[in-house]
């Protein structure tokens, strides 16, 4: 499995060109250039403000950038909402995680592509299939080593801020094919399990797919490239 | 695969005395807890225990104040006729404040609808099941008005539902003429419409249709709240928004859909109002506003939203007509019942509160 720097001339997984985003008189994207190599972890950092977020967020289809373009495998995309961003295999851990408290492990992680039960009780009855989404849900945290929770049906709510971090980073492996995109993954967590979450970024490009994080400060990711950003133009890249 | 740990970035200083710490992350530490916090614990994963605690502590204080004339089969029969349609009702509550809005209309659709199908099967003389689907669809218009208001004019549902409170009354008066059809004209006329009342006597208890009318649809919406994607994303979609839609879901659609779904059951109450009263009266059923959300909250619903159960809800009707049925079997004034209820809702918020504090 090839890690870290791309072989020169391989075409790249996910490419924006001459991205731009206006708000009013500010601008967060000024022609923003992107390019993701398959099986590359790519770090973009950059300050408060420097247009990080926009330019994940166009990634991710949460944001529809004024012009520019988005290729994925070479060709041309057009994202209208997050979901057109996870048809296509991008799948995206949002700062706010977007995981809801009250509902369970097992229901977080499918939420919103729930699997029914085959036959007449799903498509008539509506059923659930829940015991075929605990069990994956339970192998996808196992595969992360993260099944140290006591109950895939526990409530999200009793989570701590890093094993939250991780059913979310478990939804975003479990269904995302070719990348997946985390918005400050590390923001909210203290030294050990930020370390922690890296480590997860790294067992989530081994399983092939490409990982696009973003952060504020730099971390020396010795073998990782790196996008810097600044007043919403891509300054540096691999 | 490659060795993951080869590429590992290097420690950076900070970093360095981690491997002298302790290396679990995802893992649940367990701490010495009070019986207290113990408690707390077992009434956060159980949000429908304190109903049923109360619940049995009310019918078992009853019992000893009251005796054999409360405990009997026939009394317990009867609160279970008399919570019937706040039952029902609170069902239609439940689901619109498990997304954290609320319905002060309720009442006024169930009376609304309960006069359109009295008027067109005894009046006009429409078939009593023409009557009824009429009146269901009635239901399901003012669900309809109530969900658009809510989610694209994004007026706060307390403010919808207090003006379409207004509105739907004023409605039922104006098509009633503020006339009542008496029980004897829907029963020579529509005997479909009071089908809900029929009696039915199991060892002593009196039950009527309407009973297990109400527990039908407690059964029916507890399978859509705990094994359908829709009651899922119910819950999700009164617990965090924002988190819902970026997860995928349609959070406008889901909120419609339960402002017409609470109309449609709203209008089904319509009918077992019908069957208790007998007959179809423009002033019946006043106080079932406020007493459904009196059942939902003291059945363990959250206000906030993303909290609260069917079942909590039954119980919480039940509660609240153990409360007033043992009360006045004590001879005490109506006005003590009303005080009674009225602290029953604030402990029950409190409580609710207090839960919510949970340490992870």
């Amino acid at each position: 499995m090839s890690a870290g720097p791309h072989v020169p001339g391989a075409t790249p997984l996910l490419q924006a060109r001459s991205l731009n985003k206006r708000y009013g008189r500010v601008t967060a994207l000024d022609r923003a250039d992107f390019d993701l190599y398959p099986g590359e972890i790519l770090a973009v950092i950059g300050d408060n403000g420097a247009g990080k977020s926009s330019l994940i967020r166009a990634l991710s289809g949460a944001l529809i950038p004024d012009a520019g373009e988005i290729r994925l495998a070479g060709g041309p995309v057009a994202f209208r909402s997050p979901l057109d961003a996870q048809a296509a295999g991008i799948e995206t851990v949002y700062q706010t995680l977007a995981l809801s408290p009250s509902l369970s492990i097992a229901d977080n992680m499918f939420l919103g592509r729930e699997l029914r039960r085959a036959g007449p009780l799903g498509t008539i009855c509506r059923m659930l299939d829940r015991k075929t989404m605990q069990r994956i849900a339970r192998e996808k945290l196992t595969e992360l080593g993260l099944m140290t929770v006591q109950s895939i049906n526990q409530r999200v709510e009793t989570l701590s801020g890093g094993q939250r971090q991780g059913v979310a980073v478990a939804r975003a492996a479990a269904f995302g094919s070719r990348v997946v995109i985390m918005d400050e993954p590390t923001a909210a967590l203290g030294v050990k399990e930020s370390r922690r979450v890296l480590d997860l970024i790294l067992d989530v490009r081994s399983r092939g797919i490409s990982v696009v994080w973003s952060a504020t400060i730099c971390r020396t990711y010795s073998r990782s490239p790196t996008a810097s950003i600044s007043t919403g133009s891509v300054v540096g890249s691999p | 695969m490659t060795d993951i740990g080869s590429n590992r970035p290097a420690a950076q200083a900070f970093e360095l005395v981690l491997d002298k710490g302790e290396s679990r992350v995802a893992e649940f530490e367990v701490r010495a807890r009070s019986p207290l916090q113990k408690l707390q614990h077992f009434l956060h994963a159980n949000p429908t225990a304190v109903p049923a605690i109360v619940l049995l502590l009310a019918v078992a204080a009853f019992g000893l104040i009251v005796g054999s004339r409360f405990l009997s089969m026939f009394n317990l029969s009867l609160i279970i006729q008399q919570v019937t349609i706040i039952g029902v009702i609170g069902v239609a509550q439940t689901l619109i404040v498990i997304t954290a809005g609320i319905d002060l209309s309720v009442g006024a659709i169930m009376v609304l609808c309960s006069v359109i199908m009295g008027k067109l099967a005894v009046t006009i003389g429409l078939p009593a099941p023409a009557a009824l689907f009429v009146g269901v669809a009635a239901g399901a218009g003012c669900g309809v008005l109530n969900g658009t208001l809510v989610t694209r004019l994004k007026l706060p549902p307390f403010i919808v539902t207090l003006g379409t409170w207004s509105i739907f009354f004023a409605l039922n008066l104006w098509y009633s003429a503020s006339e009542t059809i008496r029980s004897q004209e829907v029963a020579k006329i529509a005997p479909l419409l009071q089908a809900l009342g029929t009696p039915v006597n199991i060892l002593g208890a009196r039950f009527t249709y309407g009973s297990f009318f109400m527990l039908g649809l407690v059964a029916l919406i507890w399978f859509v709240l705990n094994r359908t994607a829709f009651g899922r994303h119910l819950y999700a979609v009164g617990d965090d928004p924002d988190a819902a839609r970026l997860s995928g879901i349609r959070t406008d659609r889901i909120l419609f859909s339960v402002y017409v779904i609470a109309g449609v059951i709203c209008a089904l109450g319509a009918w077992t109002l019908i069957g208790r009263i007998g007959s179809i009266s423009p002033q019946a059923g006043q106080t079932s506003n406020l007493d459904s959300i009196t059942a939902v909250v003291v059945g363990g619903a959250s206000l906030f939203g993303g909290r609260g159960s069917i079942v909590g809800t039954l119980i919480g009707a039940l509660i609240v007509g153990v409360f007033r049925n043992g009360l006045a079997l004590s001879d005490v004034d109506v006005l003590w019942q009303e005080f009674a209820v009225g602290w029953l809702i604030i402990i029950a918020v409190a409580l609710d509160q207090w839960i919510r504090k949970v340490s992870a």
